[in-house]
């Protein structure tokens, strides 16, 4: 391109005809801030009469924090469903982008004037800035707009969701992931794109191609501090720099003009410079959609407008001239003079003398060529399309008022038809903390906040927690029962084999120390530096057992007893006495790491498999001996020497000392639905879980945080202290049972027994109900080969050798009662068939020789009985549950498959070997 | 169908465990009753004292009448509150009156249903020389005594009987089928009065148990009416129970009834918790005291659950009194004070 030539493009024209598609969003969605600092607060905004600062009510905090505007990055609206249309006649756009809609009053030298429906006040805007007029027209040709959302966007991978996030409506990614729009671009496309960065660029935005892994369509791509446009197919390939893109933040926005069937790509810049064409002529195939991948920092597709494009390259026009377009085509150079809303002219005058062009011929008018603006103050999108830059004036209950750069009066434009205000210029310095705070994040109902908690004591109505952000002027307190948590520090990963040794000897010099009178918060302050330094929790090595509660705070036990109503201790670290059944989680009496109580997984679900019958009088409690068997039962009692228990309602007696961990079960964890049941009524409290990251955990009512110590009261340690310096999480609220559920120990939890769909019990008319047989992923398939050996005979069963036979599988075991009901009648359905066509063999799950021929015996049954010891052929023939029969074909493959023994099982089993042996 | 998983059986254990063997208890008369039960129990009462209407019976319920009545008697009666000069003693002789009120003075039926004369004639079986019938009517004028009424009764549950083709008795006592829940609570009745020195000839009751004996399967189940067997807690529990309480533990019918309990103590009955809980609860006690005593330790922790704040259970009998009355009744084994309970 001939930088001296600089012609602009008419199809400028396409960016700025922008009718915001709103939509998809929840309307209930609250708006979001984010500030320099990476703190994200949802709420709304406050009434802000100070231009310099913004006031903010998160639902989080009693009152609005106050932020200086510098500290913003900007506030992101709920976008409504639905189109919001533009207002007025015309589009005007300003310098700088920005793009305003409303009615044209006047054009004078000096100035246009323009009315906005938002206010009654026409307002005035400098001539010089307006760079062009637009007529608005019905946009049929739009094909997208968005994004709005992830609706309509799948992420492929990882296939772990989350990577893409929507954040108003744009599409954020800030870890390697790649997204695909269910976006058909039309043969004849005119795109643009917006799309921007932060951090080492490193992604690649796909137009095309999203069946070939984005290659053959038009592709944009961080490349090397450098973004640029490349086609490539297999055999060739073409790239157009656009623009160098340093570490940092960064936009890109570009207009593509797509023709699939040459394939042809014209890049122009939004002003309209035609950047380049991609030069290969090679077609490819298949579907062109958009894909998005992110491979390293954070990309944001903010805007994606695709319309169906006329095929015709955009006319070149003298873009230094100022020129009227009219509908059919026209071109008229020469000045605007005035516009005559009376008559509803423009004058233009050009080299044949004046023209009066009614509005109805006007597309667009171009005034004058604007220099680009740089401004300090704030930028507005509405979700109509509009851009405002300038300085705000002030914010209100429902209005935001901008002195725009250029416009010589203040505009002023309803909150709800904002999309984003977002503030330009350069941050501020935060805050330093004042000094002994303690800088964290501030984790509340998805919103992050940098800061520090402030001296603060609990009151009626508010909680003892005050956060300060670290860009706020002002401290607020959060409001009780809010859930979440302030990370000071992240958990680290593993500690190595020298940072255990130190924590080691260091819990040794406290338990030398034992033995001093401290009071209770000392003694918790002191548990903090060292009694519970082992990961996970647990002190190795000491002897004392441990207690943990269902909280996750862990006592050690210098004795512990068990009664009927709850655990006695005497301990060191807490004054208390007596604990509730429903409070614990397990003792430890031989402390070990809990990820070291393993049990492979199979055993463990069986061991918290709950069996229907258990359900109204479940176990209460799981032992686990030093040997590591298991046994369930209610503990009744246990002292120094022996534990009492009932076992199936028989009462039984074990000694202490071959028991290593007794685990409660809890009812009210049976239902996964139920809430738990620590997460009690935190309205008007603020429960808050001291936690460290070796595993230690102290859980309170805070009532009061004075000089770094957060002090309150817990209903089982009593008063209790603690230094913020010293812990790395403050879990609030219900966050604690949300994050002690994770834990391995409290990972031991009863499940009910799935239930029985008692298939046999339809009515037999409903056919949706019915159990035809055909309904497994195995019919069709060939039957698994096996080889068992039979009851009391001494050849094996080798079903391959069974082919040119149909083989009717019946599982069963004799503590099924369904399946002893049901056998009768498979033996019946089969037992008409001749023996060398048709086999019945019923293949016993894991069960005795004696079991089984006892109750074929008072059954009176004589059936071949194959003996499935440990599961494995159940397990091939995926017999989750039996009874179930399965019918092989002659050539071996499964033809049926019957869960359950309907009471029309022997006729379906007859009609089915009828079918495979062709008797009508 | 069953689901594997459902079923798996809890094993594996290695402990040294060993059942404890205390002393056997005393079965006549108990060991102290728990405390849990005592209070549950008190509440309970309280509840009932407080729905009975002044004409002595209580309302609200599909099960109001003699029988009804009868129950929440049982209760009263089964508490160890001495129903002369005890704690509910207007409650105990509202009830009675209501009953012989209730009582046809011609055929002795009491009710309209043989499942109300039979559960009425045990209560009155159980009231027969234990309460002080001199103040038993304010006024003086009974309309007959309590020996009288349930000599009537007992007239009727046989006459009935010998027109029953099959010895027993159904819903209407004209009735030409039987089943065994009716016919179990009618010969508990009788069972009852004979205890109480009430004349029942032999014949009647060999009638009764021969017909229980029909209906009970090789595997201890007990049917309905017919044949059809199935898993109910409730007829093996009446089965077992009229075998031990008419004096024929020596019937097969009787162990095998009795050992399909015993296998099945934790199981849980789905439908008519109460009545199976009830009948249960004495089937066991009469039947094995060990077993009893295992089950009844799961029988206090559930009912301790269901109590309702007013001292009612909420139950599936389709109305408070007698979901209460046969809830408390099923807990009266621990106190042991009704005749019927002796073993």
């Amino acid at each position: 391109m001939n930088p001296m030539i600089a012609f602009r493009l008419s199809i400028a024209l396409s960016i700025s005809l922008v009718s915001g598609f709103a939509s998809a969003a929840e309307p209930a969605a609250p708006s979001r801030l984010r500030l320099r600092d990476e703190t994200a607060l949802v709420g709304t905004i406050a009434p802000s009469p100070d231009p310099k600062v913004l006031r903010w009510q998160s639902p989080s905090f009693v009152t609005p924090f106050e932020f200086p505007i510098e500290q913003v990055n900007g506030v992101h609206f709920p976008i409504a469903p639905g189109k919001v249309n533009p207002q007025g006649t015309f589009g005007f756009e300003l310098a700088g982008g920005n793009l305003l809609y409303g009615d044209l009053l006047s054009i004078s030298p000096t100035e246009v004037v323009v009315k906005l429906a938002s206010q009654p006040e026409p307002i005035r805007i400098d001539r010089g800035i307006v760079h062009r007029l637009f007529r608005q027209v019905d946009d049929s040709s739009l094909v997208y707009l968005g994004p709005t959302g992830l609706e309509g966007w799948t992420q492929v991978e990882p296939k772990e969701p989350g990577v893409f996030t929507e954040e108003t409506g744009q599409i954020v990614a800030s870890a390697e992931g790649v997204i695909t729009g269910d976006i058909k671009l039309p043969e004849l496309a005119a795109c643009e794109i917006e799309i921007s960065w932060k951090g080492d660029a490193d992604f690649t935005l796909d137009l095309g191609g999203s069946s070939q892994g984005g290659k053959g369509g038009l592709r944009i791509e961080a490349v090397e501090q450098f973004i640029v446009a490349v086609r490539e197919t297999p055999t060739d390939a073409d790239l157009i720099p656009l623009q160098a893109a340093p570490p940092g933040e960064g936009r890109l926005r570009l207009l593509a003009f797509i023709d699939q069937s040459k394939p042809q790509i014209l890049l122009f810049s939004p002003t309209g410079d035609f950047l380049g064409e991609l030069a290969i002529s090679e077609k490819t195939s298949g579907p062109w959609g958009v894909r998005l991948t992110n491979r390293k920092g954070t990309v944001r597709l903010e805007r994606l407008r695709i319309s169906n494009w006329n095929g015709s390259r955009p006319q070149e026009v003298v873009a230094s001239k100022s020129r009227m377009h009219r509908t059919n085509g026209a071109i008229e150079y020469g000045a605007i003079e005035a516009f005559d809303a009376g008559e509803g002219v423009f004058i233009v005058r050009g080299d044949q003398g004046e023209l009066r062009v009614p509005v109805a011929e006007v597309k667009s008018v171009y005034l004058s060529e604007v220099a680009p603006v740089e401004f300090n103050g704030i930028s507005v999108t509405g979700l109509d399309g509009t851009r405002l830059s300038g300085a705000l004036l002030g914010i209100d209950a429902t209005t935001v008022r901008v002195q725009p750069t250029g416009v010589k009066d203040p505009v002023s434009l309803p909150i709800e038809r904002i999309r984003s205000l977002l503030v330009v210029g350069p941050p501020r310095e935060a805050q330093t903390p004042t000094a002994g705070a303690i800088v964290g994040t501030m984790q509340v109902a998805d919103q992050f906040i940098r800061g520090w908690l402030v001296d603060g004591r609990k009151g009626t109505d508010i909680g003892c927690l005050v956060w300060k952000p670290q860009a706020a002027l002002n401290a607020v307190a959060l409001r009780t029962g809010v859930s979440g948590r302030v990370v000071y520090k992240e958990p680290p990963p593993a500690p190595s084999q020298a940072e255990l040794q130190r924590r080691q000897q260091l819990q040794i010099q406290q338990q030398q120390q034992q033995g001093a009178v401290l009071n209770a918060g000392q003694r918790m302050v002191q548990a903090l530096a060292g009694k519970f330094a082992q990961p996970g929790g647990a002190a190795k090595g000491a002897a004392q057992p441990l207690l943990h509660l269902r909280t996750g705070d862990t006592i050690s036990c210098k004795s512990v007893v068990v009664t009927e109503t709850g655990v006695e201790i005497e301990s060191d670290t807490t004054d208390a006495k007596k604990i509730s059944h429903e409070r614990i989680k397990v003792l430890e009496l031989v402390p070990s790491d809990p990820n070291d109580v393993k049990l492979k997984k199979s055993k463990k679900e069986r061991l918290l498999t709950l069996p229907r019958i258990q359900r109204p009088s479940p176990p209460t409690q799981l032992l686990r001996a030093t040997s590591g068997d298991f046994l369930r039962g209610r503990v009744t009692a246990m002292d120094a020497e022996k534990i009492q228990l009932e076992v199936r309602l028989e009462n039984r007696e074990v000694p202490r000392k071959l028991v290593s961990h007794i685990f409660w079960l809890h009812p009210d964890e049976l239902d996964p639905k139920a809430a738990p049941p620590q997460a009690v009524v935190t309205e008007g409290r603020t429960r808050v879980q001291a936690y460290r990251n070796d595993g230690f955990r102290l859980t309170f009512d805070a009532e009061e945080l004075a000089g770094g110590t957060l002090s309150g009261t817990s209903e089982i340690l009593g008063a209790c202290r603690i230094e913020l310096a010293k812990i790395d999480q403050l879990m609030i609220g219900q966050g604690i049972e949300q994050a002690v559920a994770q834990l391995a120990y409290h990972r031991w939890r009863l499940k009910n027994a799935v239930d029985p769909k008692f298939a046999s019990e339809g009515d037999g008319d409903d056919e949706g109900g019915r159990n035809t047989g055909t309904e497994s992923n195995l019919v069709g398939k060939p039957a698994p080969d096996f080889t068992l050996a039979l009851l009391d005979q001494e050849a094996s069963f080798k079903l391959s050798d069974q082919k040119g036979k149909i083989v009717v599988l019946d599982f069963w075991a004799t503590w099924c009662g369904p399946c002893v009901r049901a056998m009768p009648m498979v033996e019946a359905a089969v037992r008409d068939f001749p023996e060398d066509k048709v086999r019945l063999v019923a293949v016993n799950l894991q069960e005795q020789p004696k079991q089984i021929k006892s109750m074929l015996e008072r059954h009176k049954l004589d059936v071949t009985v194959a003996l499935d010891i440990d599961g494995v052929v159940a397990e091939r023939y995926e017999a989750s549950a039996i009874p179930q029969t399965v019918i092989i074909d002659r050539d071996g493959k499964i033809v049926r498959l019957f869960v359950g023994g309907s009471n029309d099982l022997g006729d379906q089993i007859k009609s089915t070997i009828n079918d495979l042996l062709g008797v009508k | 169908m069953a689901i594997v998983s459902a079923l798996f059986a809890f094993c594996c254990l290695a402990f040294t465990g060993s059942s404890a063997h205390a002393q056997a208890p005393n079965i006549r008369y108990g060991e102290a009753v728990p405390r849990d039960v005592r209070e549950m129990y008190d509440r309970g009462l309280q509840f009932l004292a407080s729905t009975q209407t002044e004409k002595g019976d209580w309302q609200g319920g599909s099960d109001q009448g003699p029988g009804g009545t009868g129950l929440c008697l049982m209760a009263f009666l089964a508490s160890g509150e001495d129903p002369n000069f005890g704690l509910y003693v207007n409650q105990i002789r509202k009830a009675l009156r209501a009953i012989i009120r209730d009582q046809n003075a011609q055929t002795g039926y009491l009710g309209n249903s043989m499942y109300h004369h039979g559960f009425g004639m045990l209560a009155l079986a159980e009231a027969y020389g234990v309460v002080d019938e001199r103040n038993l009517w304010p006024d003086g004028k009974p309309p007959r005594s309590i020996g009288v009424a349930l000599e009537l009764a007992v007239r009727a549950a046989i006459t009935s009987q010998k027109k029953n083709p099959l010895g027993a008795w159904r819903y209407s006592p004209d009735s030409n089928d039987a089943d065994t829940s009716v016919s179990g609570s009618v010969l508990v009745g009788l069972l009852a009065a004979r205890n109480a020195g009430i004349e029942v000839p032999d014949e009647a009751i060999d009638k009764a148990i021969n017909y229980f004996k029909q209906m009970t399967s090789g595997n201890g189940q007990v049917a309905y009416s017919g044949l059809g067997f199935d898993d109910s807690l409730a007829r093996v529990s009446i089965g077992t129970l009229v075998y031990s309480i008419g004096r024929r533990k020596d019937l097969p019918e009787f162990e095998r009834a009795l050992g399909f309990l015993k296998q099945r103590l934790e199981q849980q009955s789905g439908n008519w918790a109460e009545y199976t809980r009830y009948y249960q609860a004495q089937a066991l006690f009469q039947g094995d005291v060990d077993a009893w005593e295992k089950w009844n330790k799961l029988l206090i922790r559930q009912l301790k659950q269901m109590q309702q704040q007013n001292g009612s259970f909420k139950g599936s009998m389709g109305g408070p009194s007698i979901d209460t009355s046969m809830s408390l009744l099923a807990l009266a084994l621990n106190y042991r004070f009704l005749p019927i309970y002796e073993r």
